[in-house]
């Protein structure tokens, strides 16, 4: 269960400069999934992830949440490295493991984050800020995490990169029954990844539920998707796609098919 | 967390003049030498609390200052214990003699310091860092033809104005490496230390890479000490509040000057 009760945050609770971060949060996360949480800069995106696993205390309200692991993997988040090898780095949350035991578990979390094993004793402040992040991911994944939150984890990195460890976490999240919250401002991120959406407006929770609704909410005021532009311009050109159609290889089966129908 | 951080919002104390405040403070912390009776600090405690409520910096603010540096206090006046043996022995267990002279200046020493703490964070609560290093060309004017004055107010008003920012970093950090089961209450102390050294390196590499950042951003654009010299040399203009804060602050160090001979 993953469950706020009336969950507010207020930042610099009691002084004049006191900013409402979260309003009265309600919400029952639905688990096994992975839940995109979107909204404007300043809407309350990482203060609502830190409330997850105790870094911050709701100022009122109730969480309730029956996991123990919650690995949370902060905004820019290669700034927290500090060991001199990779190897370390990654291995610092399984310090008490068995050493064989430990390189398996290091070499496995490598893999998931797309770096190969030549990396285990370089530097990690020598590495490029991409790689950084993928180390620094790891060292999150090496706790198996029953929920997994990314606090906007491909910002910065090449859009390769950024697929790859996406596609990694989503087979990750298939094997291991993990809860996944990712934070992102990319709606094609979003689209193509997330099963549900969390959207935050100024502290409050506007919208909860499947992905493909959010983008048709009449004050949906980000970015869209490009496959759902795309859609829509193929839609006031009268030709009709469903609204449920937001991934890429949907779109393209959908289209094709209908091309296909008309030529008979 | 709030550390040394200038509190916006108006107030009669904002107010004041950078210039009257360091008077105020430098005045004050010659005297404290001369005043070794204790309730002469309880009447100046009082006094700084009737400051603080019009400066309209809520209590706690300071209070969460003077506990960081209080164990401190505490530990350095406290061993004076061990090494006074003046006075009448008025506690005595085992070895140790504790006499009424060396309790009574262990209990003025730390009222001195932690008046002089009230003070100075006042002043630097009220008073936003660019008013600090203005007041400090002032003070260090005379010396410019040996001092590159203009440079040491920059590097003073960098300073000053990252102590937030680190501190924020400094929390953030202890997060992230908080959320990788990082155990920052481990009873052992060389894991603590060890631990700790986990927040200490990201810190320090983040701030010489922002330092960094920082001398390419200025010289970019164009940055140039002397170019401030004509901004910062207009007059100390006095408000009307200045000069009630001129009149408070002689009748109080007349006040204290009388105590002082009088004693
Ligand atoms: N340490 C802090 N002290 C005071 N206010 C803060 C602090 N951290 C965040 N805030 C305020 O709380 C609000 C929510 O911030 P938060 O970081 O949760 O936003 P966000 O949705 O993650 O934004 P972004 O997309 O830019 O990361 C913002 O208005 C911000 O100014
Ligand atoms: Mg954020």
């Amino acid at each position: 269960m993953i469950k706020f009760d009336g969950v507010s945050y207020i930042y610099n609770h009691g002084l004049a400069c006191e900013k409402i971060a979260l309003d009265n949060i309600n919400i029952e996360i639905d688990e096994n999934k992975i839940i995109g949480l979107i909204g404007k800069s300043g809407s309350g995106k990482s203060t609502f992830v830190q409330l997850f696993n105790k870094l911050l205390k709701p100022t009122s309200g109730k969480i309730f949440i029956d996991k123990k692991r919650i690995g949370l993997v902060f905004q820019y988040a290669e700034n927290q490295i500090f060991e001199i090898t990779v190897e370390e780095e990654i291995g610092f949350g399984i310090k008490k493991y068995a050493p064989e035991k430990k390189i398996k578990r290091i070499l496995e979390v490598l893999d998931l984050v797309g770096l190969d094993k030549s990396y285990l004793k370089k530097n990690p402040f020598e590495l490029s800020g991409g790689e950084k992040r993928k180390v620094a991911i790891a060292g999150i994944l090496i706790l198996e995490p029953e929920i997994l939150i990314l606090d906007e984890p491909t910002v910065g990195l090449d859009l390769k990169s950024q697929k790859e460890i996406l596609e990694n976490i989503k087979n990750l999240k298939q094997k291991f029954n993990m809860t996944v919250i990712i934070v992102s401002h990319d709606m094609n991120v979003i689209s193509e990844f997330c099963d549900k959406v969390i959207f935050l407006r100024d502290g409050k929770i506007i919208f909860y539920g499947d992905t493909y609704k959010v983008f048709d909410l009449n004050d949906f005021d980000l970015e869209l998707p490009w496959t759902k532009k795309l859609a829509k311009k193929l839609v006031k050109k009268n030709f009709f796609v469903p609204e449920n159609i937001i991934l890429f290889n949907d779109l393209v089966k959908y289209v094709v098919k209908k091309i296909k129908e008309k030529k008979n | 967390m709030n550390v040394g951080k200038f509190y916006n919002v108006e107030s009669v104390i904002h107010d004041i003049s950078v210039e009257l405040k360091f008077l105020f403070l430098v005045l004050f912390s010659i005297e404290i030498f001369f005043i070794n009776k204790f309730w002469v600090y309880i009447v100046i405690l009082f006094l700084i609390l009737i400051l603080i409520k019009l400066s309209r910096v809520p209590f706690k603010l300071f209070f969460r200052n003077v506990k960081i540096v209080l164990p401190m206090i505490l530990l350095t006046s406290g061993l004076n214990i061990f090494f006074i043996s003046q006075g009448n022995v008025i506690l005595k267990f085992f070895f140790i003699r504790v006499t009424d002279y060396a309790l009574n200046l262990i209990l003025t020493m730390m009222c001195r310091i932690i008046t002089l703490l009230f003070f100075s964070l006042l002043i630097m609560f009220t008073t936003s860092v660019n008013k600090l290093s203005r007041a400090v060309i002032y003070i260090f004017m005379p010396l410019k033809n040996f001092l590159p004055v203009n440079e040491i107010a920059m590097i003073l008003n960098i300073a000053l104005r990252f102590i937030p920012v680190l501190s924020d970093e400094f929390d953030l950090i202890l997060k992230a490496q908080k959320s990788r089961q990082i155990d920052f209450d481990d009873k052992n102390i060389f894991s603590k230390v060890k631990n700790y050294v986990s927040v200490l390196i990201p810190v320090f590499i983040l701030s010489f890479r922002r330092a960094d950042d920082l001398a390419l951003a200025m010289e970019s654009r164009c940055y140039n000490p002397d170019n401030n010299k004509k901004k910062v040399l207009k007059k100390i203009k006095f408000e009307r509040v200045d000069f009630y804060a001129l009149i408070f602050i002689s009748v109080v160090h007349v006040l204290i000057f009388f105590l002082i001979i009088s004693g």
